[in-house]
């Protein structure tokens, strides 16, 4: 019962860029859906972006290293928070990857702790194999007191799916 | 050792074993913390290390692989899109890549090992990356080249996986054990820290345990001061001493309340400074002095304006400052001690009837009037001294006024004639009153004897104007002996002895004479006094002896008795009369050796004549002075019994002056002679007492006629002749013999004859005669038929 489907009040704003809902008819131009969000969405609908749709949401750049890199490195990619404003969606959340870890994410990291949706390293797409396509991750050289266990638990990478609850 | 001892003891070491006890316990407490410190750091340590081991990682990389090796099957098979082959090689790349850049930061150890190899797993993908390409693009080859690629790589990976899981297990178990002597070294250091917080309560508890009793010491020695400082408050307050601190200056800084009453300052009010003044001088010989200034008496006036009389002192003590001395001044008020003082000396030295000076002052004021005056020495070791003259006053008929008159007239003469003669002197002149009727008087600078006579006669003539007391005339007189000092005598004895040789004279020259003394007084005292030790040197060298004078009865030729009489042959003088000799002997105090001697050779001449066959009474004579005693009664009883004489043959012959002296005391031993047995005779009977009431009470043996009364018979006298019939009338009636002495002619003999008297003594019957002589004539007697 997949399906895909274009936002209807996106057309008016974001135009082509508006996420495709399912059910909705499919585009002329397939560009590869790298994240779907589900679950407490409005209507009950299951909301499939691409990278341009998700970077559409409100794009930044985020310094920071992590445990798992050497050294600080740009990110760029979209605040969490951007991404369920955009989509009129709250509440916590289970996320997914394509290499089936998956963990829960609270409401509030989205709100007050800043987890960011990284989609570029130095300006490039972050490939697959370098934790793409969407890598969540926290501005934990910012904010030294997230650089926890738990934090970077939810640090999940090659995110495909987030649940909302 | 004492608890208190054993407390000061610890008290001592305490501050460090305080130290001690509080540092040992501050380093068990860090080594406890430490301790916790270090295990907890391993520990979690070795849970991080199991945590972040990548056993995950290893297991995922493996399933990672398996899942592309399945989808690569697919794939081959036609069943799987290339884009998920490609995505799942994605994805295990990825895996790959993660263990890529090593992690220095925490040690992993078979997972370094894995490291260390993932180049070479990196290189083998990008080889299979190729090789998959050359696969999807037809070669057949390169797809068992993958499969053959994969298989060396999932064995790889499935040994580390093993020996990971192995390496996990071990670090788990270490951490269990580890968590067991965690456990332990836990309960250690909690126990430590325990002891440790119960040391550090124990000592902060001994601590302020120790404080509390410091401070109650504190607090006792506090109390004892203010308790003692109080004592001695009370203490100087209550003194009758007035008692006054100040310092060096002369600030005065306490004075006690006897201090304060005196001079009438306000209670807690400190007094005036003594900075000048009369204690101003006292303060500085105070400060200069080691130790109390001797004490001083002085004058001085209280706040009411009384004149008082202080006994005062003050010493320098050093105050808290070392150099900081003050002084305390002390006086006693003796106003009232001296006032005593000067009332018992008054009473002391005067006489309390007329307050003349008495006999004591008067010797003090003789003495005085004797000292050399200063700085006028004379020659021959005498002091040079104002010329004066000394009267003993003597007053004439005042026995007579008391004895008629009675006392209290007798004294109100005393005081007034007293009071005449003090009214005869001048100012330095001193009238005293030494006896009972005898007054003296120093008349101060006479030129010479003229001037002395001058006022003796005044004196006199003042005695005897007449006196009217209480309505009564009363005429008395005086007489007084007078000496000059310094020309008759330097010395007080000598001087108030010449003045009483002066009087006595004056007296014997008759009443109302003023006498000054002459040498020749003292050379016939002088003379008697030679003789009285003479004769005590006589007696003492048996240079006394008998004689004995025969008594005979009238018509009668063998003596019936006889008198045993004194004599004594001067070396020089020849026989010095008894009358002169034994008046002195018994005044020198040789009465009863006296008394003895004559016992003694008596009785033993009575009883050798008895021996011989004679039996002749002999009679002595005793001394009124030893009826005033017992005595006579104990010489006479040890003359007895010494001689054996038989007690009927010894007389002894009293006069009647004895009744004068102490009639009582001379009933009672006239009683005990009379006891003895001896016979007892009334010398001088009819001349010497009046009264004859003792007649009536005390028998007599013997009367003898006093030879007044003989020598008047023959004389024709009819009054005479009447006297002694009476006495022998008297003697009859008493039953006592009577003896006529002093028998001297034929006439009086035969007059004695006629009036019937008993026996007679005297020169015509025989003088006192030795007592061979005696025994002679008796034997003629016995042998005339």
């Amino acid at each position: 019962m997949r399906r895909r489907c274009v936002l209807g009040l996106s057309a008016l704003s974001f135009g082509l860029l508006s996420p495709r809902r399912r059910g909705q008819a499919e585009g002329i131009d397939a560009a590869p859906v790298v994240l779907t969000v589900d679950g407490q969405v409005a209507g009950g609908e299951t909301i499939d972006l691409t990278l341009e749709q998700i970077e559409a949401l409100g794009f930044e750049t985020l310094r920071t290293a992590t445990p798992w890199t050497r050294g600080p490195q740009a990110f760029g990619g979209v605040p969490l928070r951007s991404l369920l404003r955009g989509l009129g969606v709250s509440g916590d959340m289970v996320a997914s990857a394509l290499n089936h870890y998956n963990v829960t994410i609270p409401a509030e990291d989205a709100e007050k702790h800043g987890a960011f949706l990284a989609t570029r390293l130095d300006g490039e797409p972050l490939r697959l194999r370098n934790r793409g396509p969407i890598w969540l991750i926290y501005p934990w050289s910012l904010r030294p007191e997230l650089d926890q266990p738990p934090y970077h638990e939810r640090a999940i990478w090659q995110l495909r799916r987030l649940e909302v609850r | 050792m004492t608890p208190r001892r054993l407390r000061a003891l610890l008290a001592g070491r305490r501050g460090a074993l305080f130290k001690l006890g509080l540092g040992g316990a501050a380093l068990l407490f860090c080594l406890s913390i430490a301790a916790s410190g270090l295990h907890l750091t391993t520990q979690s340590e070795l849970e991080a290390r199991v945590q972040r081991t990548s056993v995950w990682t290893a297991s995922q990389m493996l399933v990672e692989l398996s899942e592309f090796e399945a989808v690569l099957r697919g794939v081959q098979l036609g069943t799987e899109s290339p884009a998920r082959m490609w995505q799942q090689f994605e994805i295990l790349y990825s895996r790959m890549k993660s263990i890529d850049p090593p992690d220095d930061r925490i040690p992993q150890d078979e997972m370094d090992r894995l490291r260390d190899q993932a180049p070479l797993l990196m290189a083998e993908l990008d080889e299979i990356e190729r090789d998959l390409q050359a696969m999807l693009a037809g070669s057949v080859a390169a797809g068992g080249r993958v499969d053959r690629r994969l298989a060396e790589m999932k064995l790889l990976l499935r040994h580390a996986n093993v020996r990971i899981h192995q390496q996990r297990n071990a670090l788990a178990q270490q951490a269990l054990a580890n968590l067991g002597t965690g456990q332990t070294v836990f309960l250690a250091c909690t126990l430590g820290l325990m002891v440790s917080a119960g040391l550090l309560i124990l000592l902060l508890l001994a601590e302020s345990a120790r404080a509390r009793w410091l401070l109650a010491q504190s607090r006792a020695a506090a109390e004892q001061l203010s308790q003692a400082e109080g004592t001695l408050r009370i203490l100087i307050d209550n003194l009758p001493a007035l008692i006054c601190a100040t310092d060096a200056a002369g600030r005065c800084l306490f004075v006690n309340e006897a201090y304060a009453g005196f001079h009438g300052l306000e209670p807690g009010r400190v007094g005036p400074d003594l900075c000048d003044g009369p204690q101003a001088g006292l303060l500085m010989r105070a400060l200069a002095a080691e130790g109390p200034l001797p004490f001083v008496e002085g004058a001085a006036i209280d706040h009411r304006g009384r004149s008082r009389t202080l006994l005062s002192t003050a010493v320098s003590v050093a105050g808290a400052g070392g150099e900081r001395r003050r002084v305390v001044f002390i006086a006693f008020d003796i106003t009232h001690r001296k006032a005593a003082e000067n009332r018992i000396r008054h009473l002391a030295e005067h006489d309390p009837l007329t307050d003349l000076p008495n006999r004591t002052l008067f010797k003090t004021r003789l003495r005085a009037a004797l000292a050399p005056v200063d700085g006028e020495r004379g020659g021959e070791g005498m002091g040079a001294f104002w010329p004066f003259a000394l009267h003993s006053i003597d007053l004439d008929g005042f026995k007579a006024v008391n004895d008629s008159h009675g006392h209290p007239v007798g004294d109100e003469l005393l005081l007034a004639v007293a009071a005449r003669m003090a009214a005869c002197l001048a100012p330095e002149d001193m009238l005293a009153r030494i006896g009972g009727d005898e007054f003296a008087v120093i008349q101060a600078r006479v030129a010479g004897a003229a001037e002395a006579l001058a006022l003796s006669g005044r004196l006199i003539a003042a005695a005897q104007e007449p006196f009217h007391i209480g309505g009564l005339p009363i005429r008395i007189g005086a007489s007084i002996g007078t000496v000059l000092a310094p020309g008759q005598g330097w010395r007080d004895e000598t001087l108030l002895r010449r003045s009483d040789m002066a009087l006595y004279e004056a007296k014997a020259a008759g009443r109302g004479q003023a006498v000054l003394f002459r040498p020749e007084m003292e050379e016939a005292v002088l003379d008697e006094r030679l003789l009285t030790s003479e004769v005590v040197a006589a007696l003492r060298q048996e240079a006394l002896f008998l004689v004995f004078q025969p008594k005979y009865r009238i018509g009668g030729a063998e003596p019936i008795g006889c008198e045993a009489l004194l004599r004594w042959n001067h070396p020089v003088r020849g026989a010095v009369p008894p009358g002169r000799f034994v008046p002195l002997a018994e005044a020198a105090g040789h009465a009863a050796a006296l008394a003895r001697h004559v016992l003694r050779h008596a009785c033993r001449q009575a009883a050798a004549w008895r021996r011989e066959g004679q039996e002749m009474p002999v009679a002595v004579n005793l001394s009124a002075s030893l009826f005033a005693t017992t005595e006579a009664v104990e010489l006479v009883r040890e003359a007895l019994a010494e001689s054996g004489l038989p007690h009927r043959l010894l007389e002894v012959e009293l006069t009647e002056s004895i009744f004068i002296r102490d009639a009582e005391r001379a009933r009672e031993t006239l009683a005990g002679l009379r006891a003895l047995g001896v016979r007892v005779a009334l010398d001088d009977f009819g001349t010497g007492y009046a009264a004859l009431g003792y007649l009536q009470s005390l028998r007599f043996d013997t009367l003898k006629i006093d030879r007044v009364f003989i020598q008047a018979l023959g004389s024709g006298r009819p009054d005479s002749t009447a006297i002694v019939a009476a006495i022998l009338a008297l003697a009859r009636a008493l039953g006592a013999e009577a003896v006529a002495e002093g028998v001297e002619t034929e006439a009086q003999l035969a007059a004695l004859a006629a009036l019937g008297c008993d026996a007679v003594q005297g020169y015509l019957l025989g003088r006192p005669m030795p007592a061979p002589a005696l025994a002679a004539r008796f034997r003629a007697a016995a042998l005339r038929p």
